[in-house]
């Protein structure tokens, strides 16, 4: 078991020393406490099968109870950007990528990422359904008004107006990327998909200490 | 003992047994006594002690065989006393750790030895014997608990009559214990009555009460009330003793109207339901079955339903009167709260109430000071949502706001703590939360002016007119209040692309409610919703009335919390905000209250140096800037100056003020500036070297920069070091430069201010010499606004302190400006102008520039101006101007004319200027410029002097005769003139007047620092009516327009006028009492008689009546054509051809002149009164030789001539004054003495002597003019006794040829 785990030690630092030149947010020793993290994640049963990483239940458990997300869909969305080869697993590559945009990234970075959550089907706009679809449950329904969807939808004109800078009606990442650089708070326009601040400093000081010190 | 023991002390458990006596003060005191009775037991009654008791007292002790001595046998840790009863045991036997007593005499002796441990041997020993008496005496007499039959019991036994001897004994003893009981249960008694929590009084209250209830009708809650017993103790209590050291007050049967009779007892402890006492005696019926409540209401609403029901709807009446004030002002406050439409008037109903309030408990000290109405309308406002009705309310906020502000401001006036009544300051604790700081509050706001509170609120449009945005933030609104926070941010950045810097979409946003919800949302956890929501707060509170709804609202608390914020963003954006809604007075002293200053200080906490800085540097950077300009904006009040140098401000700013950025050193140098106004930041400012910084600073492109820095320096240049350290730090150079900027008018202001205060060292004005300041400053003293010109004219007055740039000024046309200014109304303005002026009039060529510009005139009329500062710097200026004018005048001859009309002109300035000074003069602060000014008038009058002089040369000249006199002697002594052989008349008049000046200005010296009495103000008030009143001898009575007049000039009222008038007459008529005397003469006689204090109808204005009456005349008569007979006859027949006609109009002129001088000061004026008919007697005394002349009559006494020349004022001097004329031989030069004599007074007895003198020295003048004699007359005049100095003029004749 000695010369396994240490085995395992090499194989992992090696491991963090790639991915730490991949990534750049991340040192190597950052990225291998994210691994170990990873590893500890996964369980037992997955050390086996290689290739294998998170799956979808887990990482979206991961999200809520780390990160305090709460919206299914986006976490849904969240999961989909992880997992850039779609193959319903976030591998450790995937993972460490993926947090280090989601933690560390720069603005452009956050601007993609976000882009990438919003765009649901994946055509590279965010359509008016799509927004629709986002924030409709973004409004306490009020049960005096006739149409529950009336505000969603004037909220989805306003959105639009706001960032549509072609008036096609939709959001291209252009107008997206514009509109964030313009107002930073529009960043996370249709849902929250980054953690916050103290979220952030949470997991970090749980990955990075924690996982050292053990 | 064993009632007191059972009932009185308090064991730890009820039961008896094994209980311990607890450690409470009535056990205490309890087992003193017993200790004290038992130690003296063996020695009052030997017999008794010796009683062996039935059953010894057994207890454990701590006592040990080597505590006892003799009389005891110590065999190892027993001991057994020699004393033995009949049967042989020992009396007192001790086998560790238990002890045995039989007897009485043991007892104390055990109490002796045991010395300090007594009081727990007793302890032990009660707690071992419960019923010490049973074991002393037999079971028989045993305590039983309510019975006491013990004696009976031995009564029966002595009537059995066996043992007889030892009976007695028994009886004695127990007589003896019996005593110790009694008086054991007394003390105790009083012990627990002082406990008592529940007194008897407070349960008789509340029976009665309850009595009242039992009333018959529909009113009725109980059936009856009842005392078990009818006897009263005299303590008020009902129960029986040894219950009443339970505590127990009285027991009660109470019959509620729905349940059983309640048997209630009432103890000091509370109240509860016991056994059931119907009569006394029933032991188990005293315990308690129920829980002790706190009162009888208590108890009976949690027992009767009936009684708790319907006691609440007369509870007003059980509650103990409450304060009528809560009762009304809650009904208020509701009625308020619901919107009724007579809200109004209830509201000034409050308000009188409160008012009413306010008087009633003035008197209370120590109570905190609590009257925020206005925050609890800013609480109903905030409860209640926006609506139509809103703009309303918020006017009515406004209204009641500016109540409770002009409140505050009368409780300050009267300066009396307001405390409330209780039950209404914990109704004001809940409706305020916020607990605004009491006594912080209010001193604040005295502090703090006014003067920077904005307009109260405007109505916004009506309806009709809403701008489409209107309706679109009220959508946005009601997205931000009911969408999650995507939502939220994505209305917040809609909303922030309206334009907020407009007024209508500040307003609709306000309208519509936004402005709560924006200032929820900071107290979120969302960041990203706190800097939505800060970034539009940021902005909209650009305007006023936004600010204060964001103050009302209390935004500024939230955003002071925000400042603690880990996130900068969130820091520099709250930081933005409150430096734009800390504008107004009350929200700086709300951010101060919340601790924000410090936090802003600590916000100024970063690295400003370094040019490269990384992405958080730069937010740090950011957020410094920020935390600048709130405190900028915080800076102007006084206490947060102190706040923010007491949170280490300085320090931090003088960092920050190296930073290369602009944009961070404006708000930096703005705060600096601001703060620059207290002494303590100057001197930190001087300190730190932040004088260099700015320097640095004015060097900038940045005007508004350059502004703030040059602001600073004009603040703290008052100090002489930060003077210097401009001029070391080469400041002064870009200072002039700034001149150049011309358009920017506040920077134009501040520069030139800084330049007007660096230029008040001397060396900063050479620099600026070299710099060629003054030519920039003079171009600037036209089409400037006022704020500039005060600088500039101040820079130009400092500046002129050299000769060299008043010169400059002068060659740059710098006068002509000048003296228009002089015209102005601006009063800081004017102490420039006139200073400047005052400086540049030392140089002869500006003044003749200023003279020509009619600039002293100005300078004169400015001496009227109601501003001290303004007074005294013009008379300062007048200094330099009269001693110029003479030398112009000698010059030019020809503007001896204008100068006459100007001096006439003069006379009149100086008359009503004097007439102020004196006004004025009660106040001490006052004298300092009262004496610049007397010193003034006096170098006026030699002016005038002056003037007359060179018109009599201007004359002479035209006479085709040389001056033989020159001029310098004339202002020279007058032992000069006499060393020097003048034997000309007129030059001798002149130097007496000279002289009559001289001293008079030294008297108006010594007086003038001197605080006047304020009665000869009021009779300085009163010379003008004096004037009118002389002036109107025959009538007396002036019409409501004259009075009304006389009102104006004199500064009365009117009423005061009629009174004066009303009283001047009856002075009159009471001093004279003829009838039938005109009131010419009236007044006359009044002078003549008038004595003490009370000043004569003319005394005063003796030189006022004699200008309206004689003088006049004279002047015209001399002035204008020299005609008068007398004179001329004079000069006919003594053929002094020196005397032209031009010298004697001079002459007469120039004695006028005195004659018109009003008394600068009452001492003085006195003096000057004395000197002036001195003068006049010489005149009297020439008319005398004339008239001798002329007619050759005998020698005339001066009073003589006096009545008849002179106004009858002037008796009382004459009474006073000793004239003594000493001829001389012709030739004779020498003049003995001098003619400086002081002649002490020798009293009232010599004054005959000295006038019969007088005579005769003028008869002798006579006789030596007559011989064409010429000498010298010395006229030595003696002050009466109230001016102490003897002053001595002398008077050199005219030469005779």
């Amino acid at each position: 078991m000695a010369e396994m785990s240490a085995m395992n030690r090499k194989l992992i630092q090696n491991l963090a020393e790639t991915l730490s030149k991949q990534v750049k947010h991340f040192n190597k020793t950052e990225a291998e406490c994210l691994i170990r993290l990873f590893n500890g994640l996964l369980g037992d049963q997955s050390d086996r099968r290689v290739g294998n990483g998170l799956d979808r239940g887990k990482f979206r458990n991961i999200l809520h109870n780390t990160f305090g997300m709460t919206d299914d869909m986006i976490m849904d969305r969240v999961f989909r950007a992880f997992d850039k080869d779609n193959d319903s697993y976030v591998s450790v590559k995937e993972w460490i990528e993926g947090l280090s945009i989601f933690l560390r990234g720069t603005l452009d970075e956050k601007i993609k990422y976000c882009f990438d959550v919003y765009d649901l089907n994946g055509d590279g706009y965010i359509s008016r359904e799509e927004m629709f679809h986002m924030l409709k449950n973004s409004l306490i329904r009020q049960p005096t008004e006739e149409d529950p969807d009336e505000g969603i939808k004037d909220l989805v004109e306003i959105t639009l107006k706001k960032m549509d800078h072609d008036h096609d009606s939709r959001l291209s990442y252009a107008d997206f990327e514009k509109a964030v650089r313009d107002e930073n708070l529009l960043l996370e326009a249709f849902g929250t998909c980054l953690p916050d601040a103290k979220s952030i400093l949470a997991f970090e000081q749980h990955a990075f200490q924690d996982t050292l010190e053990r | 003992m064993g009632v007191a023991l059972t009932r009185a002390a308090q064991w730890t458990t009820a039961s008896s047994g094994t209980g311990k006596l607890e450690i409470t003060p009535v056990n205490e005191s309890l087992l003193k006594e017993i200790l004290e009775f038992v130690e003296q037991f063996s020695s009052r009654h030997p017999q008794e002690a010796k009683h062996v008791f039935k059953e010894p007292l057994q207890w454990t002790t701590s006592l040990e065989a080597s505590d006892f001595k003799t009389e005891y046998d110590i065999s190892g840790p027993t001991v057994k006393s020699h004393e033995t009863d009949k049967d042989g045991h020992p009396m007192l036997q001790l086998t560790p750790p238990s002890i045995s007593v039989h007897s009485f005499s043991q007892l104390s002796k055990i109490v002796q030895l045991a010395t300090d441990k007594r009081l727990k041997e007793v302890r032990a020993c009660l707690e071992a014997n419960r019923d010490p008496v049973a074991k002393m005496l037999g079971p028989s007499f045993a305590t039983v608990e309510g019975e006491d039959s013990s004696v009976l019991r031995l009564l029966e036994k002595v009537k059995e009559g066996d043992q007889a001897k030892e009976t007695e004994i028994k009886v004695k003893l127990i007589i003896l214990l019996q005593q110790l009981d009694t008086q054991l249960l007394s003390n105790s008694l009083k012990l627990i009555s002082q406990e008592v929590r529940l007194s008897p009084a407070a349960v008789k209250n509340d029976v009665e009460l309850l009595k009242s209830f039992c009333s018959e009708g529909e009113k009725r809650v109980l059936t009856s009330v009842q005392y078990t017993s009818d006897y009263e103790f005299t303590n008020g209590c009902r129960t029986p003793p040894w219950r009443q050291v339970h505590g127990e007050i009285c027991y009660l049967v109470i019959k509620p109207c729905d349940t059983q009779p309640l048997h209630i007892t009432c103890s000091t402890a509370g109240v509860f339901l016991n056994g059931g006492i119907r009569q006394e005696g029933e032991e188990n019926s005293y315990d308690r079955t129920s829980d002790v409540y706190k009162d009888l209401v208590t108890l009976l609403k949690s027992k009767s339903p009936h009684f708790a029901e319907n006691i609440n709807k007369q509870d007003f009446a059980v509650q103990e009167e409450l304060p009528t004030q809560k009762v009304q002002h809650v009904e208020l406050v509701d009625a308020e709260e619901q919107g009724q439409p007579q809200r109004s008037y209830e509201h000034q109903e409050k308000n009188v109430h409160e008012k009413a309030r306010q008087q009633l408990v003035q008197n209370k000290p120590g109570g905190k000071k609590k009257l925020e109405p206005s925050l609890k309308w800013k609480n109903l406002g905030l409860a209640s949502p926006y609506d139509e009705a809103d703009d309303k309310k918020s006017k009515k906020n406004a209204v009641s706001e500016r109540f409770a502000e002009t409140q505050e401001k009368m409780q300050k006036k009267a300066d009396f703590s307001v405390s409330s009544l209780p039950g209404r300051q914990s109704s004001d604790k809940t409706k305020t939360p916020g607990g605004v700081g009491g006594a912080d509050d209010f001193s604040e706001s005295s502090s703090e002016s006014e003067e920077d509170e904005e307009q109260s609120e405007r109505r916004t449009e009506s309806n009709t007119d809403l701008p489409s945005e209107y309706w679109q933030i009220q959508k946005l609104v009601k997205y931000l209040k009911g969408g999650n926070q995507t939502a939220t941010v994505i209305a917040l950045c809609s909303m922030r692309d309206f334009n907020l810097a407009q007024e209508t979409c500040q307003l609709a946003i306000r309208d519509v409610g936004g402005l709560e919800v924006l200032i929820n949302l900071l107290d979120t956890e969302e960041i990203k919703c706190k800097i939505g929501s800060l970034k539009i707060l940021k902005e909209i509170s650009r305007n006023s009335q936004i600010r204060r709804a964001i103050a009302d609202l209390g935004g500024l608390q939230t955003m002071v919390k925000i400042l603690d914020s880990p996130d900068k963003d969130l820091k520099y954006l709250a930081a933005e905000t409150i430096a734009n809604v800390a504008k107004f007075r009350r929200a700086r002293r709300t951010v101060r209250q919340h601790g924000g200053i410090k936090r802003l200080v600590e916000l100024l906490d970063c690295v400003p140096d370094s040019a490269a800085l990384t992405e958080e540097q730069e937010k740090d950077v950011e957020v410094a800037r920020c935390g600048a300009l709130a405190l900028w904006s915080c800076s102007k009040s006084t206490r947060n100056k102190e706040a923010i140098r007491k949170a280490g401000g300085i320090p931090l700013l003088a960092r920050l003020l190296k930073s290369p950025h602009e944009n961070m050193l404006i708000p930096v140098v703005g705060t600096l500036q601001e703060c620059a106004s207290e002494r303590s930041y100057r001197i930190a400012i001087q300190t730190e070297g932040m004088i260099e910084d700015l320097v640095k600073n004015l060097n900038c492109d940045n005007h508004e920069l350059q502004m703030h820095c040059a602001s600073a320096i004009f603040k703290c240049a008052e100090d002489k070091r930060t003077r210097d350290l401009v001029r070391q730090c080469e400041g002064l150079q870009p200072l002039v430069t700034l001149l150049s900027q011309a358009d920017n008018k506040q920077l134009l202001a501040a520069t030139t201010g800084a330049i007007w205060k660096c230029s008040i060292s001397m060396e900063n004005v050479a620099k600026f010499q070299d710099y060629k300041a003054l030519e920039t400053l003079v171009g600037l003293l036209t089409d400037q606004p006022e704020e500039v010109l005060v600088n500039v004219v101040g820079a130009l007055g400092e500046g002129a302190q050299k000769p060299a740039n008043r010169a400059t000024i002068r060659k740059c046309g710098g006068i002509q400006p000048l003296v228009n200014l002089l015209t102005g109304t601006n009063q800081a303005l004017l102490v420039n102008v006139t200073k400047a002026v005052g400086a540049c009039a030392t140089e002869l060529e500006n003044m003749t520039i200023i003279d020509r510009l009619d600039g002293v005139r100005l300078l004169w009329s400015l001496l009227k101006n109601q501003n001290p500062d303004v007074q005294a710097s013009a008379a300062w200026a007048i200094c330099p101007c009269i001693e110029n004018a003479k030398e112009t005048r000698r010059d030019t001859g020809a503007a001896a004319a204008s100068i006459r009309s100007q001096v006439q002109h003069f006379r009149e300035d100086r008359q009503t200027f004097t007439h102020q000074i004196i006004r004025r003069n009660t106040e001490p602060k006052m004298n300092t410029i009262v004496f610049n000014k007397l010193s003034n008038q006096v170098i006026f009058d030699e002016k005038a002097k002056e003037v007359e002089r060179s018109s009599r040369n201007y004359l002479e000249v035209i006479d085709g005769q040389p001056p033989d006199l020159h001029p310098d002697l004339l202002s020279s002594d007058h032992q000069v003139i006499k060393d020097n052989g003048i034997r000309h008349r007129r030059p001798t008049v002149c130097n007496l007047d000279n002289y009559v000046m001289k001293t008079k200005s030294e008297k108006g010296r010594q007086n003038s620092g001197k605080v006047r009495h304020k009665r000869q103000a009021l009779q300085d008030m009163a010379r003008p009516l004096k004037q009118w009143l002389y002036k109107h001898r025959d009538n007396p009575y002036p019409t409501k327009t004259e009075k009304i007049l006389l009102a104006l000039s004199s500064q009365m009222t009117l009423v005061q006028v009629s009174n004066w008038f009303a009283n001047a007459r009856r002075r009159l008529k009471n001093t004279v009492r003829q009838p039938d005397l005109s009131w010419a003469l009236r007044i006359k006689l009044y002078n003549k008689y008038v004595q003490g204090n009370a000043e004569r109808l003319s005394v005063s204005s003796d030189d006022t009546c004699s200008e309206d009456g004689d003088n006049p005349q004279r002047m015209q008569t001399s002035g204008g054509e020299f005609s008068k007979p007398m004179y001329q006859s004079v000069i006919k027949k003594e053929g002094a051809t020196m005397m032209g006609t031009g010298l004697r109009a001079a002459d007469a002129a120039s004695l006028a002149e005195d004659y018109v001088t009003p008394p600068p000061k009452y001492k003085s004026s006195l003096l000057h009164r004395y000197l002036n008919d001195s003068l006049r007697h010489v005149m009297v005394a020439n008319g005398v030789m004339d008239a001798r002349k002329r007619n050759h009559s005998g020698s005339f006494s001066s009073n003589e001539y006096d009545d008849d020349l002179l106004s009858p004022s002037s008796s009382e001097t004459e009474a006073n004054f000793v004239y003594r004329a000493e001829t001389m031989d012709h030739g004779s030069s020498k003049c003995d003495n001098g003619g400086v004599q002081k002649e002490k007074v020798r009293g009232k007895d010599e004054t005959y002597w000295k006038e019969i003198n007088a005579a005769m020295a003028l008869t002798n003048l006579a006789q030596g003019k007559d011989s064409s004699g010429s000498g010298t007359t010395s006229c030595i005049i003696q002050k009466s006794s109230h001016i102490s100095e003897v002053k001595t003029v002398k008077v050199p004749l005219v030469q005779k040829y």
